[in-house]
């Protein structure tokens, strides 16, 4: 009996979501369409046209069979601009979460194995970090200095620390108590060897699938900041920064903007769905409570 | 708005304080409570000072300054250097910043440069548009969003769960002014039900303004609070305590009051205090789509024509309801968990 | 922020029933919100509501200038009121007089009051006038009173102002100065234009309501001397996003838009409803180059970028068609008048004749240059005109095919006005719009080529030039000579390149049907311009 079941006295569901041996549609459709995009990423060439080539004359046209997804208003591809963009769209947010878990890694290993004021000073600023709201640091911060893309992934990333190192730190703490690592200690293996060789690989799995719940936050953000104007600068074939130029003209051609916005989403769906199933077998296969 | 329920579900880290307070308890000390309301206390007076410094410094050494826009384009450089004299710009930074602390300690946030009027008045008549936004949105989504939550978790793995599970995500991953947007089209514009631009006078008028706002806000913030509410309240589902319950015959509703949401109580209110501070940011992108003159717009505004003074009093005041909002949760959590109370380490 | 909080359920009270009863409150408070009115139903039938591009953080004089003065020029109103036809009207000034080249004489219409009862008299326009002289004014338009040397109250009723040489923009400037009053500025000093303290003056409307860079709502003065004000309410409402323009517009909440951003054109033109009337505006796109910067200090480089750029590409793309060609720095329109059309006429067509699209030409230039094998450029844009950022991502096309590579970046407001204008501290090239303020023709030059003014982004200074200027601000408004001294001066100037004059783009007012619009220029903010907008007969 499911507990669910057993605070309802109600008879078993037949089938429980996750639980079954295969692999979901939902799982498969995102994997599926984080390929395509890696395709993407790595051959911008299968773009049908140069996605920068400006061509006044053809601008805000609707979806033809020159351009399948239309021009944007300075006669530009849309759908070449789309392929292109997957490269900063994707790359950025990936960098950013990518980043984020490196640091938070290093800071949880660090804090949970070593204890003592190391742990302290660690906790302590993720504490005060925790507090501060991201997103309008980067508004203040970024608007302020009128500073890129690259001082606006680097706040964002300081502020995506906290909740990381938290949940990480928790989980070396629990490995950390186990027996064998214990051993090792006695045997004299030195701490870095054992940071290394036994906490990391055994927090792993948690590391992984946060990384993956990470990218969409990270393209949550980033697109807000270019929402704000405050991102890649002007003409980068960006999805985000398409979104913001393309706004004001979506009666003319509304995939300019649609398109960019569907597959933002799109990616930031499949990358999160791909984390919880990676999640939920993973407490499957390995809670000890 | 970066946070789902998934992820805070899965943090069980105790803060520092709580390892400090249960060895403060061993020694026989002061009540583990009031110990940390003292360390907090201070840490928070650290946090608003170092908030102040840091937010001085950025604005003072960003290229340009507020006399761009006092003077307009057609000044003279004579003028421009009038101005900066008059406002005291080009004094040592040390010297600047002493008065603006001086100022501070008689709770004087200086005068707009550019509305001519006390920062605390901007301050306020933003915060009668922003405050109502945040808090209803936040209520309605904490209630609606704990009550989804139980709904899906006692029905888990059935249709309904799964439709609302792929609807939260959708939500979480859609950027917020796309949601707005749509809302607004929806609407204002089809169904011409409620006005799309603006903040209206006080009191009802203020209120049909502020529904579709509310009600962007509030779907975004549903995602995660459901999702949350979901994951914690299926995990507590699982736990012994709830089968020994139901097995000494206590009715579904004491079992999904006394001992599943105060499980659950601890964690909600952590999660509901970062979510809020979460907020702060997408409020800004919020107050874009519809035009509203809350304090994102008056943080924005600020910042573009270098008003010096609000810019600095308005990430003061929001710094201090951020840590206003952390004592809060701390607190909360004290009265609902006997065994914080007693300093022992707790998931939170 | 527990549900424990809760009122304590009964027991055997479900959890579905307390989830439903949350469901029917949440659904029950959105529709009584609703059902407390719906927006877009009919307004009284004499408020106007209408989206302007900027509202200002304070109706002070001081801060207010160009489009947002046609709210502050409604309630503090002028000694004369600019017309369409270009001529300055009698207003609070009943006669005014000009005994010298630099001497004004305005003569005051007794027995005005301010809308709080306080008599209105020759000290108030002193005062006004004065709030934007002297060489520390804080004022915007405090280049505009360089030249009056002072201002004198010469009798009960009368004004004079004397200048210390001539200015062919006085009298517009006048047109333009709000007058406030200054025992009220006595009592409540800087605070006078906020919410809270209203200012106060003897036209047409007051001020009711006001919020910040938002909203303005203006209602009639009961006590107005003049004719009853048009409408029983104005609301100014800037919205701070396109999307939330063109909502405003589709749900009804709006009777019209004055200068909306040319990018939303298209979807505005769609709307049903509206009608659009158009003229050319007061304002010039153009190519800054920094003269004192390498490699922009060589006139050969500057020839070259000329001739390289497409200014045709750019009137029809990026602007659709709703802009027009500039051959230099004022439009032909606002030159001819008061002047012999037909020689501006073929003076333009001269000027434009140099700056022809040529590819050869241009390589030519940058091959005999200081920098043959070409070089490349950042070019600041400000991330709030949109335009801006198109035109140098499509010129930098046309400029790579020459070996000249732009990179752009985007920066807020105050960071590029600061480069640009202030420090002069950009690589060398920018785009930027200028506009004029003022009806007089050498308005545009004079802010552009003149030495130390903050629109000379050249840094130009040509003796040549600035004499021309000078001559023709000592030349009377009614001599014939006059246009062939300032098209003399802008030829000069262009030889030298110091800008590539791009486009004049067009000013657009979108307003409903139920309204008839007449006189609608690029100078409407200056004239009265409530009673040019009038509800058509139902």
């Amino acid at each position: 009996m499911s507990p669910a079941g057993i605070v309802l006295a109600r008879r078993p569901r037949a089938r429980r979501f996750l639980a079954g041996p295969g692999v979901p549609p939902g799982v498969a459709a995102a994997a599926l369409f984080l390929g395509l995009v890696a395709v993407w990423v790595v051959a911008p060439g299968l773009a049908p046209h140069d996605p920068a080539l400006i061509r006044p004359g053809d601008a805000y046209q609707g979806p033809s069979s020159a351009h399948l997804l239309g021009t944007d208003p300075l006669g530009r591809d849309v759908l070449s601009r789309l392929i292109d963009g997957a490269r900063t769209a994707v790359l950025a947010p990936l960098t950013l979460a990518a980043g984020t878990i490196a640091v938070s890694t290093t800071l949880a290993v660090l804090a949970g194995y070593l204890r003592g004021w190391v742990d302290a000073v660690i906790s302590r600023v993720v504490d005060v970090l925790y507090s501060i709201p991201a997103l309008m640091v980067a508004i203040v911060i970024v608007g302020v200095t009128g500073g890129g893309f690259g001082l606006s992934i680097i706040v964002l990333l300081v502020f995506g620390l906290p909740a990381n190192v938290r949940v990480l730190r928790a989980a070396v703490m629990e490995r950390a108590a186990l027996p064998y690592v214990e051993a090792a200690r006695t045997l004299g293996v030195s701490t870095p060897r054992i940071m290394l060789t036994q906490l990391v690989p055994a927090i792993g799995p948690l590391v992984i699938t946060s990384f993956f719940l990470q990218i969409t936050f990270a393209i949550v953000d980033l697109s807000s900041l270019s929402f704000l104007g405050l991102g890649v600068p002007p003409g980068a074939s960006d999805w985000g920064r398409m979104m913001a130029e393309n706004r004001a003209t979506m009666s003319a051609n509304f995939f300019s903007t649609a398109a960019p916005g569907l597959c933002l989403a799109a990616v930031a769906v499949s990358a999160n769905v791909l984390g919880d199933w990676l999640y939920t077998r993973y407490e499957q296969a390995g809670r000890s409570r | 708005m970066s946070t789902t329920g998934n992820e805070a579900a899965r943090d069980t880290a105790g803060p520092a304080t709580s390892d400090r307070a249960a060895a403060a308890h061993r020694r026989g000390g002061r009540s583990p409570a009031l110990r940390m309301l003292a360390t907090r206390s201070v840490g928070a007076v650290a946090v608003l000072l170092a908030v102040t410094v840091v937010v001085f410094l950025f604005v003072h050494l960003a290229p340009g300054g507020p006399e761009q826009a006092l003077a307009g384009r057609e000044a003279t450089p004579e003028q421009l250097a009038a101005i900066r004299a008059r406002y005291g710009l080009d004094d040592p930074l040390w010297q600047q910043y002493l008065r603006y602390l001086g100022a501070l300690t008689h709770l004087d946030l200086g005068t707009s440069l550019l509305r001519r009027e006390p920062v605390t008045r901007s301050i306020g008549q933003a915060a009668g548009v922003t405050a109502p936004l945040v808090l209803i949105s936040w209520l309605l989504a904490a209630v609606a969003g704990t009550a989804l939550g139980m709904f899906t978790a006692l029905r888990a793995g059935s249709r309904l769960d799964r439709v609302v599970l792929a609807l939260t995500v959708l939500a979480a991953s859609t950027p917020v002014f796309a949601t707005g947007l749509l809302l607004a089209w929806v609407f204002g514009i089809q169904l011409d039900w409620l006005p799309v631009l603006g903040a209206g006078r006080d009191g009802g008028d203020r209120a049909r303004y502020l529904v579709l706002p509310i009600l962007t806000t509030t779907l975004v913030l549903l995602a995660s609070s459901t999702r949350f509410a979901r994951v914690r309240i299926g995990q507590i589902l699982e736990e012994d305590q709830v089968t020994f319950a139901r097995a000494r015959g206590l009715s579904t509703s004491y079992v999904l009051v006394r001992i599943v949401l105060r499980n659950a109580a601890v964690q909600t209110i952590t999660l509901s205090g970062a979510v809020l501070i979460a907020m702060l940011g997408g409020l800004v992108v919020v107050e874009q789509v519809f035009a509203l003159p809350g304090l994102g717009t008056l943080l924005v505004t600020a910042i573009g024509a270098r008003d010096i003074p609000v810019i600095q009093g308005v990430t003061l005041v929001v710094a201090v309801a951020v840590v206003v909002v952390n004592l809060v949760v701390d607190l909360l959590c004290l009265a609902v968990d006997p065994r914080m109370r007693r300093g022992l380490e707790v998931d939170r | 922020m527990t549900p424990t909080c809760l009122p304590p359920t009964t027991p055997g009270v479900s959890h579905r029933a307390r989830r439903a009863v949350v469901a029917v409150l949440t659904v029950a408070a959105t529709l009584l919100a609703t059902a407390c009115g719906s927006s877009g139903e009919g307004t009284e039938s004499h408020a106007l509501r209408l989206l302007v591009p900027f509202t200002p953080g304070v109706w002070d004089p001081r801060q207010v200038s160009a489009w947002p003065l046609s709210g502050l020029l409604l309630v503090n109103e002028p000694l004369t009121v600019y017309q369409p036809d270009g001529t300055n009207a009698p207003n609070l000034a009943e006669k005014v007089e000009q005994p010298s080249p630099t001497q004004f004489v305005y003569t005051l219409r007794p027995g005005v009051t301010f809308s709080d009862g306080t008599a209105f008299t020759a000290e108030d326009v002193k005062f006004s006038f004065e709030l934007h002289m002297g060489e520390d004014a804080e004022s915007v338009s405090a280049a505009y009173w360089r030249s009056v040397a002072s201002v004198d109250v010469t009798g009960e009723n009368q004004v004079t102002v004397t200048l210390s040489e001539p200015d062919a923009q006085f009298p517009y400037t006048v047109s333009k100065t709000p007058i406030v009053s200054k025992a009220y500025y006595a009592a409540h000093g800087d605070e006078v234009g906020t919410s809270t303290v209203p200012n106060i003056g003897t036209g047409p409307y007051v001020f009711d309501a006001f919020t910040a860079y938002a909203t303005t709502t203006l209602v009639p003065n009961p006590g107005y001397w003049g004719p009853k004000a048009t409408y029983d309410s104005i609301t100014l409402e800037t919205p701070k996003d396109d999307s939330a323009r063109q909502l405003a517009l589709q749900s009804g909440e709006v009777d019209g838009i004055y200068n909306p951003p040319l990018g939303q054109l298209g979807s505005f033109q769609a709307l049903p409803g509206f009608t659009s009337h158009e003229g050319p505006d007061l304002s010039v796109y153009r190519i800054a180059f920094d003269t004192t910067k390498a490699p922009f200090d060589d006139p050969a480089v500057r020839r070259a970028i000329m001739h390289a750029i497409d200014r045709q590409a750019l009137v029809d793309g990026v602007f659709g068609g709703n802009a027009e060609l500039a051959p230099t720095l004022v439009p032909e329109s606002i030159t001819a008048r008061n002047a012999d059309a037909a020689a501006v006429a073929a003076a333009y067509q001269e000027l434009e004749a140099g700056l022809t699209h040529d590819i050869a030409a241009a390589r030519d230039a940058l091959a005999h240059s200081s920098r043959p094998d070409g070089f490349t450029v950042e070019v600041p844009v400000q991330s709030s005109d949109p335009n801006q950022s198109l035109i140098v991502q499509t010129i930098g096309q046309d400029l790579a095919e020459i070996g000249i590579t732009v990179t752009v970046t985007a920066q807020d407001d105050a960071t590029f006005l600061n480069a640009v204008y202030a420090e002069h501290s950009t690589p060398g090239m920018v785009v930027d719009s200028w506009t004029g303020s003022s009806p007089d023709p050498v308005n545009m030059p004079r802010n552009m080529l003149m030495p130390g003014s903050l629109g000379n982004i050249a840094q130009y200074a040509n003796p040549a030039v600035t004499d021309l200027l000078n001559r023709y601000q000592s030349m009377s408004p009614t001599d014939p000579e006059r246009t062939a001294v300032l098209l003399q001066a802008l030829s000069t100037a262009q030889q030298d390149v110091p800008y590539v004059p791009l486009l004049f783009p067009k000013v657009f007012c979108f307003v409903r049907d139920d309204f008839a619009v007449t006189d609608f220029d690029t100078l409407w903010w200056m004239t009265r311009w409530p009673e040019h907008v009038t509800p058509a007969a139902p």
